[in-house]
């Protein structure tokens, strides 16, 4: 295309504000209406490969998907393993009863969900930020070898992580407190301290998964038209705003999906990591369902009761999942159904 | 004018790189302290606890690690289900994506609703064993490369990938005579190499980690992935904990602490290894090109 | 492109498969653990054991501790195959994982003839032994020369309703002391501690008083660190200053520990450790306190004194002249005391799903009573003479060639009785067995150990952490004796009185 054409596309879609420039003045919102007009027999047999190619995926779900979903049913049993899941008696909602009556249902909640809010509105945008500015490097080398250097702590397991703050932030002899002391400051108690708790999982996190979670933005800043910042420097665009208009649409949609998807395993916290971190003096701020559960069924074998709670967590998700996806088709997003 | 844009242009880039490298740096500098570690002597370890450079150098650890005759088998088991895997994996995902995305798909929403059921409601531990069992796949590498042959997540987001293609180009194709499945391979999978790569280290990462799935389903040890190897060495390096099934555990004397960290090391290595080589596909402007009329 | 990617996968694979072949033992026979739940080589005969009967296949499920496993080459094994003439199929389970897998593979019906269960008075199992799952072993016992020898105590600590399921592994009764830096000791010209004022007295010196002679003040007196929720060393200090272990008779009753006098005593010990620097202040998040002991700037560990060796190798890399001497009685207000463990580690259990006639169970009881044989014991601790280990003068040296040494990995998992077991190792661990041994006249067993209350299964775990989190918290001096009051009522509501309750009435029954 001409290069008058891109400067139509750049300004067309910053007017617009719509996701994807590039499909600006191609695309073509009548398909579902075009459709209709055939029966379905007919869309079935013209769209028939896709059918096909849909199959294998259907099959792996509803095998190993489906099929094992009445262990869901599980949270109403007492579930003893050599019985069976059939044989195993019925206890209605008495698991949910504990949960909710004889926990300290109240406090776990609502240390979950600060933990939940802390993570979305702390680590959530950064590595959204974090691509952005790996976009605008220009400097390829460097652009290169800060990708592959800050994913490394992906891999390291939260026991070393968690061996890893032990070391920087203990009273005895950790780093980050000598050079306090030695600055003349008073030694903070990080870790035993159920003030610093929550920043220091929500730090540890960022941390550990701010560069990992930026592969799949650059993944998605890989398909941007190079040429259209070009237009946009033309029209006297500073750089700021060519993030704004150009940068940030192409990865709007994938920051709804990711958004969306979070929000669907939103009371899940992570139970490695918390149940290294937790001690007597935080767990009033620190123990959360996932640590709860643990501490409750697993090591006796109570599946019941874990199943339970998770069926508690999915319901929440699947609430938050439905309401986000709405609130995106309002906003003009794609949804992820 | 034009000095004053390319100076406010030079000054973003200024900051941007050097924030970069700060976070960059914080980042690396525990890994530098797990790489000296591993090489350190159980004596600095202690004495001095964080070190970048270990002043008296020692292979002890990994001379143990190596000792262990089970590691080049259980790195073989590994690499191959992280291969064969991920080829699986990326298969059987991208295929079921694709007709997702088509917006002319009749039963595009109450599959796609399916699918997000599944991503928050499970069947558990033991049902899917049960299932895994009565495939007669236990004890089996397939149990290993089957089951999750999907994620529900990768899933929709290769989905949405997809979606973002100008859909000019699968018309243009369809009019030269193309039926979906060759716009699949012919245009749409090279368009999605960003995706197709993110994913395929997505999948690969997985795959490399798998160590509880391996214990469950596989009985012979001779077929565990390297990652059981590991792990016990970790778990026996920190005392033990995570232990929770003994109420007094066997006493085992643990290995040196810089075992734990060549542990990591070897761990992270390889991944660290492939990323480069993907680092290609996620160069600018592949779409270029083809949407040019 | 794609093409090449997949040649280059295939290329991998290929060479992967190559490498997972030739890496270890290529050997074409792997089995796969938990099958053969029929058994058709036991047949006929009489229990006499002649040497002309094929082996018996005998199936078991045994947790790991070690990074690699037992290799099915290993002479080892090969030898106690022979010695029981059994042909055995392992299959693994690395601790860790051991419940879930055990859970998994009892819900798919397909168990092995002999599995240990690590936990055994874990809901699942004894729920599954009272809908009648497994052997009930008691009354077959005295058939049996060595399995006769099974301490009563520690069977009572397994039974379940009573009744005896299972074979227990023994370990030692009772193992607990402390490790003491001898060194230390010495250049205060201490003597080594025999009650709790002494024992204060030279925790303190340790502090205090340079004991390493480095001119810098930079010790202290205890190592503590947290073992799950508990404080390390503890449970120890609570029974030297007359405190129960873990549940005590009074008046006719039982009642738990957290509520005796002598428990508030041990915390304001602690306090008292704490509030002197004399333990280390972060004590409250270490994961392994053997890592403080370690350094070399501790002067005493609590805890099994099997691990004085380890601790005193690793002392030694940092100052060569480091001794560590080992003290298991300090007297208290009743004398000299000293907790009994379990006496066990997990118990050998024999499912009837997989063993149907009584037969085969007796021929699995053989196998179990010859292993106990002492033999076997000193074959599945060392190995074989020559081979894994060799004594010259007194001398124990162990083999270091790692293919060697891993023909004896986890082959204590095989093992019941360990009562004949030989000692060899160095000055240390022969002081290690005289203490244990010593230990057993002092030692004093949990009074409920062999009691069942559904509460304490159901929600025992979760309210025992009412009661170390307030421990931890008086100790560092965040809560007052008000305030653990008021922690102890808690842990009394949310279903500490009835397990008291259920306690209790079976202890009633008992005395019947």
């Amino acid at each position: 295309m001409g290069h008058r054409n891109l400067q139509l596309i750049w300004r067309k879609g910053r007017e617009n504000g719509m996701a994807n420039m590039q499909n600006t003045l191609a695309r073509k919102n009548s398909v579902s209406s075009a459709g209709k007009e055939s029966t379905l027999l007919k869309r079935l047999v013209k769209n028939r490969w896709l059918y096909f190619m849909l199959l294998p995926g259907l099959l792996y779900f509803i095998i190993f998907k489906y099929w094992p979903m009445y262990g869901v049913l599980i949270a109403f049993k007492d579930f003893q393993p050599f019985l069976g899941f059939l044989e195993s008696p019925f206890v209605g909602l008495k698991h949910f009863n504990r949960l909710f009556f004889e926990s300290n249902f109240m406090t776990l909640f609502m240390n979950t969900l600060i933990l939940a809010l802390y993570n979305i509105i702390f680590f959530f945008p950064l590595p959204i930020i974090i691509s952005l500015m790996l976009n605008e490097l220009r400097v390829e080398f460097v652009k290169r070898s800060i990708q592959t250097l800050i994913y490394i702590p992906h891999f390291m397991s939260w026991v070393v992580v968690v061996g890893i703050a032990y070391i920087f932030l203990t009273t005895e002899g950790g780093l980050v407190n000598e050079l306090i002391d030695s600055l003349g400051g008073e030694k903070i108690n990080f870790l035993l301290s159920n003030d610093w708790f929550r920043p220091l999982v929500t730090f540890e996190v960022i941390w550990k998964e701010t560069g990992w979670g930026t592969i799949i933005f650059l993944a998605a800043l890989a398909g941007v038209d190079p040429q259209l910042y070009e237009a946009a420097k033309i029209d006297g665009a500073n750089r700021m705003r060519q993030i704004w208009h150009i940068t940030l649409p192409a990865i709007k949609s994938t920051i709804v999906i990711l958004l969306i998807l979070r929000l669907g395993s939103f009371l899940d916290t992570g139970f490695e990591q918390i149940f290294l971190m937790l001690n007597a003096m935080n767990r009033d701020v620190g123990e959360v369902f996932d640590t709860y559960v643990y501490s409750v069924g697993i090591s006796q074998g109570q599946y019941s009761f874990s199943t339970a709670v998770g069926l508690f967590k999915s319901i929440i998700g699947l609430i938050l999942v439905l309401l986000s996806n709405y609130l995106a088709k309002k906003f003009g997003e794609e949804g992820i159904y | 004018m034009r000095i004053k844009a390319s100076l406010g242009s030079k000054v973003f880039d200024g900051v941007n790189m050097g924030l970069l490298i700060l976070f960059a740096l914080a980042t690396i500098i525990p890994f530098i302290y797990v790489i000296a570690g591993s090489f350190a002597t159980q004596k600095e370890l202690l004495t001095k606890g964080f070190i970048l450079f270990p002043t008296e150098f020692s292979l002890d650890a990994y001379r143990y690690i190596f000792s262990t005759g089970t590691l080049m088998r259980s790195l073989g088991v590994t690499i191959y289900i992280t291969v064969v895997g991920t080829l699986i994996n990326i298969f059987m995902t991208c295929l079921m994506a694709y007709p997702l995305a088509r917006r002319d798909m009749d039963f595009r929403k109450p599959v796609m609703l399916m699918i997000i059921f599944t991503m928050l409601f499970s069947g558990g531990m033991i049902p899917t064993f049960l299932v895994v069992k009565q495939l007669g796949m236990i004890d089996t590498y397939w149990s290993l490369l089957v089951p999750g042959a999907i994620s529900a997540f990768n899933l929709i987001i290769i989905k949405n990938f997809f979606q973002q293609l100008p859909e000019s180009l699968e018309e243009s194709a369809k009019i030269d005579g193309c039926n979906d499945l060759m716009i699949f391979i012919k245009i749409v999978l090279p368009l999605s190499m960003p995706a197709i790569a993110t994913f395929s280290l997505f999948y690969a990462v997985g795959h490399w980690n798998t160590f509880f799935n391996a214990i469950l389903y596989i009985n012979d040890n001779n077929k565990w992935p390297i990652q059981v190897l590991l792990r016990q060495i970790v778990i026996l390096a920190s005392g033990g904990i995570g232990d929770s099934t003994a109420m007094e555990s066997e006493y085992v004397t643990p290995p040196e602490q810089a075992v734990k960290m060549a542990v990591i090391v070897m761990s992270t290595l390889p991944i660290l290894l492939v990323y480069p080589f993907l680092q290609k596909h996620f160069a600018k402007g592949v779409l270029l090109g083809s949407v040019k009329g | 492109m794609k093409k090449s990617i997949v040649k280059t996968a295939v290329a991998v694979s290929a060479v992967s498969l190559f490498l997972s072949a030739c890496g270890g033992n290529a050997n074409p026979t792997t089995n796969s653990g938990t099958n053969t739940p029929k058994n058709n080589n036991t047949s006929t005969s009489t229990p006499a054991t002649t040497q002309e009967e094929t082996p018996f296949k005998l199936s078991l499920m045994l947790p790991s501790y070690s990074p690699e496993q037992m290799p099915e080459s290993s002479s080892v094994l090969k030898l106690l195959e022979e010695k029981t003439n059994t042909d055995l199929s392992v299959t693994w389970v690395p601790s860790t994982t051991y419940a879930d897998k055990l859970s998994a593979t009892v819900a798919s019906g397909e168990l092995p003839q002999a599995l240990v269960a690590l936990t055994p008075k874990a809901s699942y199992i004894v729920n599954a032994v009272r809908s009648g799952m497994f052997w009930e072993i008691g009354p077959y016992l005295q058939d049996y020369p060595n399995l006769r020898r099974m301490s009563n105590i520690v069977l009572n600590n397994i039974s379940i309703d009573g009744k005896v399921y299972g074979i227990y592994r023994e370990r030692d009764l009772a193992r607990f002391g402390l490790m003491m830096r001898q060194d230390w000791l010495d250049n205060l010209q201490l003597e080594e501690p025999t009650n709790l004022d002494e024992l204060y007295n030279v925790l303190k010196e340790f502090t205090y008083s340079d004991p390493d002679k480095n001119g810098k003040d930079d010790t202290i007196g205890l190592a503590v660190g947290m073992q799950g929720s508990v404080i390390a060393g503890f449970k120890d200090i609570l029974v030297y200053h007359g405190g129960p272990n873990e549940w005590e008779v009074q008046d006719g009753q039982l009642i738990p520990a957290h509520m005796t006098d002598a428990y508030m005593d041990t915390m304001l010990f602690y306090k008292k450790l704490y509030d002197e620097n004399i333990i280390n202040q972060d004590f409250a998040v270490v994961q392994d306190g053997r890592a403080v002991i370690n350094k070399g700037t501790a002067g005493v560990w609590i805890d099994n004194m099997v691990d004085g060796k380890g601790i005193q190798d690793n002392i030694q890399k940092i100052t060569a002249e480091a001794k560590i001497t080992l003290v298991n009685r300090i007297a208290g207000p009743a004398g000299d005391r000293t907790r009994a463990g379990n006496g066990y580690l997990g118990m050998f259990m024999i499912p009837k799903t997989s063993v149907k006639t009584e037969d085969e169970l007796k021929r699995i009881l053989t196998y179990l009573d010859r292993v106990s044989e002492e033999d076997i014991q000193n074959l599945m601790k060392y190995g074989v003479e020559g081979s894994h280990y060799t004594v010259d003068g007194g001398n124990y040296s162990a083999n270091e060639d790692a293919k060697v040494r891993a023909e004896l990995n986890d082959s204590n998992q095989f093992m019941v009785l360990q009562d004949k077991v030989v000692s060899y190792g160095t000055e240390l661990e022969k002081l290690a067995v005289d203490k244990f041994n010593d230990n057993v006249e002092i030692a004093i067993p949990n009074p409920a150990a062999g009691f069942i209350s559904e509460t304490e299964i159901e929600k025992g775990t979760e309210i025992s952490k009412i009661i170390a989190d307030a421990t931890v918290k008086f100790i560092m001096g965040s809560i007052d004796e008000e305030q653990w009051d008021k922690e102890v009522e808690k842990w009394l509501q949310s279903g500490g009185s009835k397990i008291m309750e259920e306690f209790n009435a079976e202890y009633a029954k008992l005395a019947q």
